[in-house]
């Protein structure tokens, strides 16, 4: 078959199939694409910008037309919605910053103390925080681009894994007390934050994504054992995903977890999840013999290292590698590491999503 | 084995376990058999802690235990801390850590301060999303001998080049640690900073090489 013979969404699908598609399905830019925004593009590595990124994502007009900008530039097979670190924190009563030039963050927990969380507010998925200009951000993607053009690219729902979302609300260190003081009380504030990221979820695919991203780096292997992901994590995301794939289908759920994830593959494969992504550190080959075996597997370029500070040659000889280690037999998903640093220059970034183009066309051949 | 050392053990054992019930009694028997209480913080409680950072180095341990380790230590530290005569405290470096300009992430830095603390430095916690200014008052008001940098967020590692410039033109001996998941060896280099470390354990290694060298304070254990 030669490469464009699919549309992007047969492509994820054969991929997450474990069929070879026509070429390697490439994930989205995410917030790289806030360079795709009114002049940014000319602007990339200033620090005045024409579109902050406070404004990009307080106007779903302008996030939507950038998400489609990049599309037709990049011709990935994703488009992203995401409009903050943890779109569910601040609408469930933690504050939030929205820097100038980055992704808004959490600056504060909701609860002091993990039994507290009975006093935790349930969202109102079309009132509080960001979550209703992110819903309508989908609603618009869907609109041009499922029913306009035609076009059955995967735009992409956020949310953050239930471990993830209970950690940032309760505050990292109290969290991890809590586990071991009281187990049972942080089973119940992990499952409540469960509950509010799958209407989340469900609110997010009504709108028109196709499937949702769940990353969950507080369940890394930086801060948690293997062990501790078993007992509390493992659970939560497997909730999670039940209930994605329930309410969309067996394509719909991309997992993520940071950091050397090895000691806790064969629990990552127990998720259920339609793909796993990995972190820069892991290397791909090994990742493809083991959890490739079992759950599709996406990444993994270094963002800071090549992406941001290396040169289009860097990243095509790591984009070549990992087509090389992964993409075989389909159950690959090309992407970084993590999400594109925002000030990746565009060299870059065009030769990234070329890549998997040129070299990325089944047979595998390089 | 001496009963001493089977106290001094069971104190390190149980910082290492993260029981702080047992750091406790620990603590109390080894006043009451006369140990010096600065001698069980020493060799019972910070080499707990030493055992710990070396754990997390090897992935036998996690921030979750680390953070357990310092709960239960504290608790012996505690009890000891009145029965320690002050003449004994070692002259110590001083490190003064910050999160940079624009990043909020401050679980890496809280880990790298804990485990600074407890290797015997005094540490300046000035928080996260610091000013560069903020650096500087703080490096001249106490004379500090190493500033730690943590950065998680490429956007906010940009940060750390004028952080190094700026310090480095007003103080050229101040010694320069960064650290943070973007962070590497050639940035590191490429910006003109001391020294690098991708995890907890290496960033105490490499602090007490760059305080103790070059006519630094020699690094000591403290309270």
């Amino acid at each position: 078959m030669s490469a464009d013979d699919m549309s992007h969404a047969e492509r994820i699908k054969a991929a997450i199939d474990f069929k070879e598609p026509d070429r390697v399905p490439m994930f989205d830019s995410m917030t790289w694409s806030v360079n795709m925004a009114g002049k940014n593009l000319g602007l990339i590595g200033q620090k005045v910008k024409d579109v902050s990124f406070p404004k990009w994502i307080h106007n779903p007009d302008i996030f939507v037309e950038s998400q489609i900008k990049a599309l037709d530039r990049f011709d990935h097979d994703f488009v992203h919605s995401r409009m903050s670190s943890h779109i569910l924190t601040e609408a469930m009563g933690c504050r939030e910053e929205e820097p100038y030039w980055d992704v808004p963050a959490t600056i504060n927990t909701a609860i002091n103390r993990v039994e507290d969380w009975k006093t935790l507010k349930f969202p109102n998925m079309d009132k509080d925080g960001k979550i209703p200009t992110q819903l309508t951000a989908i609603r618009m993607l869907d609109k041009e681009l499922h029913e306009k053009r035609g076009d059955d690219v995967f735009i992409t729902g956020f949310v953050r894994g239930a471990f993830t979302l209970a950690v940032i609300v309760l505050g990292v260190e109290r969290f991890m007390f809590s586990m071991i003081d009281k187990p049972d009380e942080t089973r119940e504030l992990i499952d409540f934050c469960n509950d509010v990221s799958i209407e989340c979820i469900k609110a997010q695919i009504d709108a028109g994504a196709d499937h949702i991203y769940t990353p969950d780096p507080r369940a890394s292997a930086a801060l948690i054992s293997a062990k501790f992901y078993h007992d509390f994590a493992l659970p939560a995301a497997q909730k999670q995903s039940a209930a994605i794939r329930k309410y969309k289908d067996k394509y719909a759920h991309h997992y993520h977890i940071c950091g050397d994830t090895r000691a806790r593959w064969d629990d990552l494969a127990k998720i259920g999840a339609s793909y796993v992504s990995l972190d820069y550190m892991i290397n791909l080959k090994e990742a493809k013999e083991n959890i490739g075996k079992k759950t599709a597997i996406a990444g993994n370029m270094s963002p800071a290292g090549t992406l941001l500070l290396g040169t289009p040659g860097m990243v095509e000889e790591e984009g070549k590698q990992m087509i090389r280690d992964a993409a075989v037999g389909g159950g690959y998903i090309y992407w970084a590491g993590c999400d594109l640093p925002i000030d990746c220059p565009i060299e870059n970034v065009d030769k990234f999503f070329e890549v998997p183009k040129v070299y990325g066309k089944y047979p595998i051949e390089i | 084995m001496t009963a001493k050392d089977v106290i001094l053990n069971g104190l390190a054992d149980a910082v290492v376990e993260g029981d702080e019930g047992k750091c406790v009694e620990f603590a109390n028997e080894a006043l009451e058999n006369n140990i010096d209480a600065y001698e069980a913080v020493i060799k019972g409680c910070a080499h707990g802690m030493r055992i710990v950072s070396d754990k997390y180095e090897k992935r036998e341990m996690f921030v979750l235990e680390i953070l357990l380790a310092a709960r239960a230590m504290q608790g012996a530290v505690d009890v000891l801390r009145p029965y320690v005569k002050a003449e004994e405290i070692k002259v110590t470096g001083k490190v003064a850590i910050a999160v940079v300009l624009g990043d909020i992430h401050d679980i890496g830095k809280n880990i790298v301060k804990l485990l600074l603390e407890t290797s015997g430095l005094i540490v300046f916690d000035l928080g996260r999303d610091v000013l560069p200014e903020a650096l500087q008052d703080k490096v001249r008001a106490e004379n500090v001998d190493l500033v730690a940098l943590s950065a998680l967020m490429t956007t906010s590692m940009m940060e750390m080049k004028e952080d190094v410039k700026l310090l480095k033109g007003e103080f050229p001996n101040v010694k320069i640690i960064v650290g943070g998941a973007p962070v590497s060896q050639e940035f590191c280099d490429s910006i003109g900073a001391d020294g690098y470390a991708d995890n907890a354990s290496e960033a105490i290694r490499v602090s007490q090489k760059l305080i103790s060298g070059e006519g630094g304070k020699k690094c000591q254990q403290m309270i």
